[in-house]
């Protein structure tokens, strides 16, 4: 079925599917990238909300450790509380039974050993006012002081005073160990050191978190444990400005770092630290999966939008079928009134200069008598015949429009060629078309004596100036009149 | 047929848009959700135990750390520790529950306590794939064996041996002490300055009173199946010359005696384990006098040497290890490898372990007081005997001491003291 692809619906089918085609990628696009950055985002901020608040129960849970050795420790430290002959013992007393002084430190010698016998303490013991000690204190710490003060140290170390006990870091004296004192009588103070490397335990930090670190700072701020032995001692505030007072909220400082503090039963604070690309080093992996989705679904849209566009626009699709039905005679096949007149208009508006142009009326003579005597199924078969006929003869380049019962419009454009040759050659398709319908009808409907009237009309386009479809039609049709009335079967040129 | 072909133009179509969504969905199916389960490397915790002082503690955590990177972190060692006060009753109740470290340090005494139990100590000789026993000789490896059985691995020998501040004695005008005698004279005249010339642990008390019984007496004070033979009179003659030694100011109280002590000049000679030579002689040394490390003690007219030897500590794996070729492992890294030899020096006494001294040969570290000390116990290894683990009883020297204060300080009748000593010892 030969379709002519310049009628007004085909350029508005035309544009009406491009711009589908466009609304549509443009709607996949935006939709498609606003719900990927959506999506990515809202991940993200997940991700950070589950990574810090990760961090925050892995430092609480660290304190809880803290809080549960440091416990352990006061505790060993108050079952010397049990019994008078220990807490009651004072090693300064002058004018003791040296016999009776070397029992009671023996019992007291033994209890000490007793209660901290599973632990793993550096230091423990007690130390008296007069700097003599029992139980097991370090070579290290009975060096702190070799010419006395050693008692006087330790009590100015009881900071709780609730409790007649405190707990230190002294970096400069003793860089390894951190100190337990509690007041065993006036002239006594407990003793427990040990090595901070044993917080070691208590910080279980996250494997799956690789470049995390934790600290413990005391109250003055001094860095009691690190992994890394470098900082320890230096002051937490030089380490990391602006530390927070809390742990209910993460800090991020200078974008490279989550740190995040915790508070131990001893007023100590725990500290979190994790680099921030590390945390979220896998945000880069989702931004960049989401931009592989994003260009997929891109491609699956482009594919599918081109599908939908060869379903819609291709010969024989969809919209193609709807073109033939809105511009095309569903009876012959050829273009109906109205986009006869939109394309010839447009032809004649739009010709370069010199172009020739034939308006033709073609209209068969006697088609009612087809109709009444054989009825009007004969009469549509007579008219599709007709068509193939005026296909025939009138050349490939013969527009052809049904104006309405058996009355056809013809139109053909020469570009190049000189009048005269036109007027022949069309003379010599009509005279073709006259014969050969002549010869197709005359014997089959003979009663009828059917034949074909043509009027035609040569215009030129000149100076630009843009021809119209009536008037060329009219002229035509004034042609066919002439035709008509001449006694039919006949052709006449439309003269000035 | 024109029909059929539109049709077959159409399926193609939907075939190219079907196998390329497969493709996006199985694509985007593979990105999103990962399937494969989470895999944790498992790493291996054994505990290992010791006492010892500050260094001690600081040097083998130090060296666990090395032996858990060398194993990359697949092996964690779990470290118990604690000072040489109360530790012997600690080992008791790792021993008696069942609960013993995979790996210990042990005194020579203990071995033959805990060996014969059911959960005692690993066979050694079952690991000897991991251990490179062939660092010691069989002599040497004798020290820890029963039955057959290699129990324990001796890390150096030690003995009882005299360090002494030989620039008080000189300033006296003194020789450094050969004799008990000596002993006594450098008493008559530090006394007056209130300096002992000696000073010492309640262990070390108890062997050196066994060693003068012995020279005196000339008879062996532990019967060959092990226990004790000291008689009243054997106790009573020791606690006369304790006595004699605090009376005659030969000897610090043994309450008042410290590291310390001798290192201030208080007391002017000290007996110790040759693997604490450094720990008493150092900061002696460090306090600005020449330290020297003297003879064993005799007596003019001894009919026997009395002084005896031992393994310093040992290493035993426990019988109850879940782990024994984790805990070979880090048996043979504190026996034989180079890092803890460097680590640990002399600190535990000369090695005995090939390897091990070799290292320490490599980077002259076979030295100090403990190289004088061992060269000492090498000049006499001849007469030493091997010191029998019952007189390293804790029961046996702190029964003794706490006993024998209550002749000392007059407290009780010799006879009572005697008695109360015998019902304590036996």
């Amino acid at each position: 079925m030969p379709f002519n692809n310049n009628t007004k619906t085909d350029i508005q089918i035309r544009r009406f599917t491009f711009r589908i085609v466009i609304v549509f990628l443009l709607a996949i696009t935006v939709a498609t990238g606003t719900i990927t950055l959506i999506l990515t985002r809202k991940s993200s901020q997940e991700m950070k909300s589950k990574v810090v608040n990760l961090i925050q129960a892995n430092t609480q849970l660290q304190i809880s450790n803290l809080n549960q050795y440091l416990g352990r420790i006061e505790d060993t430290a108050a079952l010397l509380f049990s019994d008078d002959i220990y807490c009651e013992y004072d090693a300064t007393k002058e004018g003791q039974d040296a016999f009776e002084k070397i029992q009671q430190e023996t019992a007291i010698e033994k209890r000490l050993q007793d209660i901290n016998i599973l632990q793993n303490f550096s230091d423990f013991g007690i130390v008296y006012a007069d700097d003599s000690s029992l139980g097991s204190i370090s070579n290290t710490t009975l060096e702190l002081f070799p010419d006395g003060g050693l008692y006087a140290y330790l009590e100015g170390h009881i900071t709780d005073e609730r409790k007649e006990s405190g707990w230190f870091f002294d970096y400069e004296r003793c860089y390894d160990r951190l100190y337990y004192v509690k007041r065993l009588n006036e002239h006594a103070i407990i003793v427990a050191a040990f090595y901070s490397r044993e917080l070691s335990q208590s910080f279980t930090d996250m494997e799956d978190v690789p470049g995390m670190q934790s600290y413990l700072v005391d109250s003055a701020h001094s860095i009691v444990y690190a992994e890394s032995g470098e900082i320890l001692g230096r002051n937490a505030e030089e380490v990391w400005n602006d530390l927070p007072d809390g742990y209910s909220n993460y800090w991020i400082i200078g974008d490279k770092e989550v740190v995040v503090v915790g508070t131990c039963k001893n007023d100590w604070q725990v500290i979190c630290v994790a680099p921030e690309n590390v945390l979220f080093a896998e945000q880069l992996g989702i931004t960049r999966f989401a931009i592989i989705v994003y260009i997929i679904m891109l491609v699956v849209a482009m594919t599918a939008a081109g599908i939908l566009y060869s379903q819609v626009a291709v010969k024989d699709g969809v919209l193609s079928q709807i073109r033939q039905k809105a511009d095309y005679d569903q009876l012959t096949n050829v273009l109906n009134k109205q986009s006869f007149r939109d394309l010839v208009d447009t032809k004649l508006a739009h010709a370069g200069e010199g172009t020739k142009h034939i308006c033709m009326m073609l209209d068969m003579d006697n088609f009612k008598l087809v109709n009444d005597t054989y009825g009007h199924q004969e009469g549509d078969k007579f008219l599709k015949k007709s068509v193939v006929i005026f296909r025939e003869t009138l050349g490939t380049q013969a527009i052809i429009g049904r104006m309405g019962g058996d009355e056809f419009a013809v139109y053909i454009p020469f570009e190049h060629e000189e009048e005269t040759v036109i007027r022949e050659e069309v003379a010599r398709r009509l005279d073709a078309l006259l014969d050969a319908f002549h010869k197709q009808f005359d014997t089959h409907y003979e009663s009828c004596k059917v034949s074909l009237s043509a009027g035609i009309c040569l215009r030129i386009t000149v100076d630009g100036i843009k021809l119209g479809f009536e008037e060329s039609y009219q002229m035509a049709d004034r042609a066919l009149y002439v035709s008509k009335e001449n006694g039919k079967h006949q052709y006449n040129w439309y003269e000035d | 047929m024109a029909d059929m072909r539109y049709m077959g133009k159409m399926k193609n179509k939907y075939r190219g848009i079907s196998i390329c969504l497969i493709v996006c969905l199985i694509f985007l199916s593979g990105c999103s959700g990962n399937s494969k389960p989470v895999v944790y490397e498992s790493t291996t915790e054994i505990s290992y135990s010791w006492w010892g002082n500050d260094d001690r503690h600081r040097y083998t955590l130090q060296a666990l750390d090395i032996f858990t990177e060398q194993n990359q972190g697949q092996i964690e060692v779990q470290a118990n520790y604690g000072s040489w006060g109360g530790y012997e009753n600690k080992m008791h109740i790792y021993m008696r529950s069942h609960n013993a470290p995979d790996v210990m340090q042990i005194n020579y005494a203990w071995l033959s306590e805990y060996a014969d139990e059911e959960n005692g100590f690993y066979n050694l000789y079952d690991l000897k794939d991991i251990i490179h026993l062939e660092n010691y000789t069989p002599e040497e490896l004798a020290y820890g064996e029963m039955d057959g059985k290699l129990y324990a691995v001796p890390i150096s020998f030690n003995t009882p041996m005299f360090y002494y501040n030989k620039t008080i004695y000189a300033s006296y005008g003194l020789e450094i002490p050969k004799t008990w005698d000596d002993l006594f004279a450098a008493a008559k005249v530090m006394s007056r300055d209130g300096i002992y010339p000696l000073g010492t642990t309640k262990k070390q008390l108890f062997l050196m009173l066994v060693a003068y019984l012995e020279q005196i007496k000339g008879k062996e004070s532990v019967k060959a199946d092990g226990s004790l033979q000291l008689t009243k009179a054997d106790i009573a003659f020791m606690l006369d010359f304790y006595k004699r030694l605090i009376d005659e100011d030969v000897l610090m109280p043994i309450d008042s005696f410290d590291r310390n002590a001798f290192s201030t000049g208080k007391a002017a000679g000290t007996l110790a384990w040759i693997s604490d030579a450094a720990n008493y002689c150092t900061p002696l040394e460090e306090n600005g006098a020449e330290v020297i490390v003297g003879d064993y003690l005799q007596d003019a007219a001894a009919r026997k040497f009395g002084w005896c030897v031992k393994p310093a500590t040992m290493y035993a794996i426990s019988a109850t290890t879940e782990y024994p070729e984790e805990a070979a492992k880090l048996l043979e890294f504190l026996l034989n490898s180079r890092d803890m030899a460097q680590l640990q020096g002399t600190e535990k006494g000369i090695p005995i372990s090939d390897a091990a001294k070799a290292a320490l040969q490599e980077t002259q570290k076979l030295s100090g007081y403990e190289k004088q000390a061992d060269d000492m116990r090498e000049n006499y290894a001849d007469r030493l005997e091997i010191l029998q683990p019952v007189l390293e009883n804790e029961s046996v020297y702190d029964g003794f001491k706490v006993n024998a204060d209550y002749y000392i300080y007059d407290k009780l009748s010799e006879d009572e003291v005697v008695e109360k000593l015998y019902e304590a010892i036996y």
